[in-house]
């Protein structure tokens, strides 16, 4: 299977998302622990490192004292399903105004190595706090679905609606393997909760 | 002002409200239980927050979260917890991020049991986990110095930006005491960090980052030796600048045996103190009250003057491997300890302190 | 050891408002400008487990907090009366909720004071105040605290309260302290210093 970890390429779309609700106090992304951790030179906001998997609880620490910045993390596999699952439930389940950005790419597990798909978007639809969450594909060709995506959700939170998860498959457009079909199949490209409806606006 | 009556939880939260904390993050466990309670109750009445977190890796992490914005922020937890932040603790500590951390010990390991102890030292003074790093330990005896050490706490963490540790145990936690609260100005401005993340403004082109993890190599033994330095400083401050507030010495001049304990066991030592001198034995007390940057100086002077050494704690020996360090095999360091939430009482002490000194 | 310190056990069952008890004696001996410390002990137990308080009462600056040899006990129960009976300093007291404790075979070199608490609470309306008589009766004996600032440190305390519950402590108080003065109780040899006589 080849599923292209991209980060310049999320970088990109985040970037764009930022740009596009122009926030006007403070940006703030909390970064993953392994190599995600140095996702912070792509940008040129405020960045913390976390430890495994407590980004959600650093963001969460960092909205409470600054409520007017933008506030989200981005987490890969290992970091958001295996170490900081529980992290993130309990995030979610506070309704804490933050947006978590999770890459996925298959797997998880420490150094990604794991086959196991936890469907964290179905995990987490089944709380009731959470405005929004969605999963969507991005592949190196076709992101526009996730910087929507992304975009409603920081659009969200500055609207201090609550807690808001976007879950982007990371796709190579030149993939037609089994495996990888197999995969989407299983983690659909769907809007599981959107309390305010923002994916219609 | 006028004294009021208060457990030492209960002022150590007051005291934390003073000195312009206003966030807390853990949750209420065995033993301190009225501190998550006082400021679940008081922090909202000052415009606070207080998040019960699901556990305490959470807690200390949204510690790290609030710290890294630039907020003065508390979090608190028995001796169990404190090992579940010990990470989270060393990563305040490499991100040079202020916060202050109340552990009230108890007795054993894993989930131990809820009754004195003094079993955290080497935890607390050796920073706790992996890592080249340090925290400022204060190891308060009353509930006076609950309020007094809480609020130098504060102070402290935010000019060495460095996690400050509370070391108290259950029954200071818990007992009751007049206690005098400073009037502190409430004039704290969380913008005034200027490495504070998400300061108002569109930030761009002037970005904090909050990292403690390098892969380059020089950078991170840079980075090493940074903190070094700054641990360097610290323990000059405390062995120069603010000596007494760095131990106490009571009839320690003419004192032929030092017994030397920090906490709850100092005001037993007090006693045990008063019944040698009835008795004629010169005996002196010697409490150190910042446990690290240990008041090795002062100890080194003792030595001079003194005779013997007795440690005394609740727990197996930690407190006397650093007297015995500062103390460098010039007088001899005896030990007597009682562990597992037994507090040895003045006159077990007594008992033991009379042993030594017949043995001559 | 000296005759300015008073060392006091206070135990009971949780739900006896020992701790309310120590509370308001600590309350009222800081009013009175004495150095006090109340350090408590209870088990996890939310009702009916053992209880107990150590209230230091000091003319002079408190060293130690911790009671080892108490100069008087009250205790609630028969299990706390076995707990600290044998501890009690020679020519101490031992001042006991007699309502619920028989009178046996307690040491003699202690003054034995029974009060049968209870009973005169539940006379008063609420048994539970029972532990404000003990706070009442103590006082009569007590060097270091007064009716008086026992009085002013519950309407501190339960300041939060309704007025007939703080009126009612505060007549549990007086009833205490009026029961000890009509009968004189005193048992065993020994009258200590410590107490007024």
């Amino acid at each position: 299977m080849s599923m292209n970890f991209q980060p310049d390429q999320l970088q990109t779309m985040i970037v764009e998302a930022v740009d596009a609700v122009a926030p006007t106090s403070g940006i703030v992304g909390v970064a993953p622990v392994s190599c995600g951790a140095f996702i912070y030179d792509g940008f040129d906001f405020d960045f913390c490192q976390s430890l495994p998997g407590c980004a959600p609880a650093v963001a969460s620490g960092i909205k409470r004292v600054r409520p007017k910045a933008l506030v989200f993390t981005y987490q890969n596999g290992m970091d958001l399903a295996a170490a900081g699952i529980s992290e993130v439930i309990h995030a979610a389940n506070r309704g804490e105004n933050i947006s978590v950005i999770y890459a996925d790419n298959g797997s998880c597990g420490l150094d990604c190595t794991e086959e196991s798909r936890i469907k964290i978007c179905e995990l987490l639809s089944s709380l009731n706090n959470p405005v929004y969450i969605t999963r969507v594909v991005a592949t190196d060709k076709d992101n526009k679905a996730a910087i929507k995506s992304i975009k409603n959700a920081f659009k969200l939170q500055q609207e201090n609606r609550g807690f808001s998860f976007v879950e982007i498959l990371l796709v190579s457009s030149d993939d037609e393997s089994k495996e990888t079909k197999a995969l989407m199949e299983e983690l659909p490209s769907k809007v599981f909760v959107d309390k305010y409806g923002v994916e219609k606006a | 002002m006028p004294k009021r009556l208060m457990k030492g939880c209960e002022a150590l939260a007051q005291a934390a409200i003073l000195a312009g904390c206003r966030y807390y993050f853990g949750s209420p466990v065995a033993q301190q239980t009225e501190l998550s309670a006082y400021l679940s109750k008081h922090l909202p009445l000052v415009g606070g927050t207080y998040v019960q977190a699901a556990d305490e890796i959470s807690a200390i992490n949204m510690v790290y979260g609030a710290a890294a914005a630039g907020a003065k922020v508390m979090t608190s937890g028995s001796s169990t917890g404190m090992s579940l932040k010990q990470e989270g603790i060393s990563g305040i500590a490499a991100s040079e991020l202020p916060c202050v951390i109340v552990n009230t010990m108890c007795g054993g390991s894993v989930a131990g049991a809820s009754c004195p102890a003094q079993a955290d030292y080497w935890q607390a003074t050796r920073g706790g986990t992996h890592g080249d790093y340090r925290n400022i330990v204060f190891a308060p005896c009353s509930v006076q110095e609950m309020t007094d050490m809480t609020i130098a706490g504060f102070n402290y963490a935010d000019r060495f930006r460095t996690p400050v540790l509370i070391l108290a145990d259950s029954i200071v936690s818990q007992m009751m005491e007049p206690v005098e609260l400073p009037k502190l100005p409430l004039d704290y401005d969380i913008d005034s960090k200027k490495w504070a993340l998400g300061l108002p403004g569109t930030n761009k082109h002037n970005k904090n980052v909050c990292a403690s993890t390098f892969t380059v190599q020089d950078e991170l033994e840079e980075h090493n030796w940074h903190l070094y330095q700054k641990y360097q400083v610290i323990a000059k401050h405390f062995t120069e600048e603010d000596k007494d507030l760095a131990i106490e010495e009571y009839m320690c001049d003419d004192a032929e045996i030092v017994l030397v304990g920090y906490g709850i066991i100092a005001r037993l030592l007090k006693t045990v103190v008063e019944k040698c001198r009835k008795r004629g034995v010169k005996a002196g007390l010697a409490r150190p009250k910042v446990l690290w940057p240990f008041p090795t100086q002062a100890f080194k002077k003792l030595a001079q003057n003194t005779e013997k050494f007795m440690v005394i704690e609740m727990s197996c020996g930690q407190l006397v491997e650093d007297v015995k360090m500062a103390v460098n095999g010039a007088k001899p360091v005896y030990f007597f300890g009682r562990t597992g939430g037994a507090v040895p009482s003045d006159f077990e002490i007594f008992n033991e302190v009379s042993k030594l000194v017949c043995l001559d | 050891m000296s005759s300015t310190v008073e060392r006091v056990i206070l135990a009971g069952f949780s739900g006896h408002g020992i701790f309310f008890m120590g509370n308001t004696l600590a309350e009222a001996g800081m009013r009175a400008g004495k150095n006090v410390s109340l350090v408590p002990s209870y088990s996890s137990k939310p009702k009916g487990g053992l209880i107990n308080c150590a209230l230091l009462i000091s003319e002079k600056e408190i060293a130690s907090p911790m009671i080892t040899v108490p100069d008087t006990v009250i205790a609630m129960n028969r299990t706390s009366v076995n707990k600290f009976n044998q501890k009690i300093k020679g020519g101490g007291m031992l001042m006991y909720n007699s309502s619920l404790i028989d009178r046996q075979e307690f040491r003699d070199d202690i003054r034995l004071v029974e009060i049968p608490s209870t009973e005169i609470a539940a006379e008063l309306g609420e048994p539970k105040t029972a532990n404000m008589v003990m706070a009442g009766a103590y006082a009569k004996f007590s060097k270091l605290v007064t009716v008086e600032e026992i009085e002013n440190s519950i309407r501190f305390l339960l300041k939060d309260e309704n007025k007939d519950v703080i009126e009612l402590n505060i007549e549990s108080v007086k009833k205490g302290y009026d029961y000890v003065e009509e009968k004189k109780y005193m048992f065993g040899r020994y009258v200590h210093s410590v107490f007024r006589v």
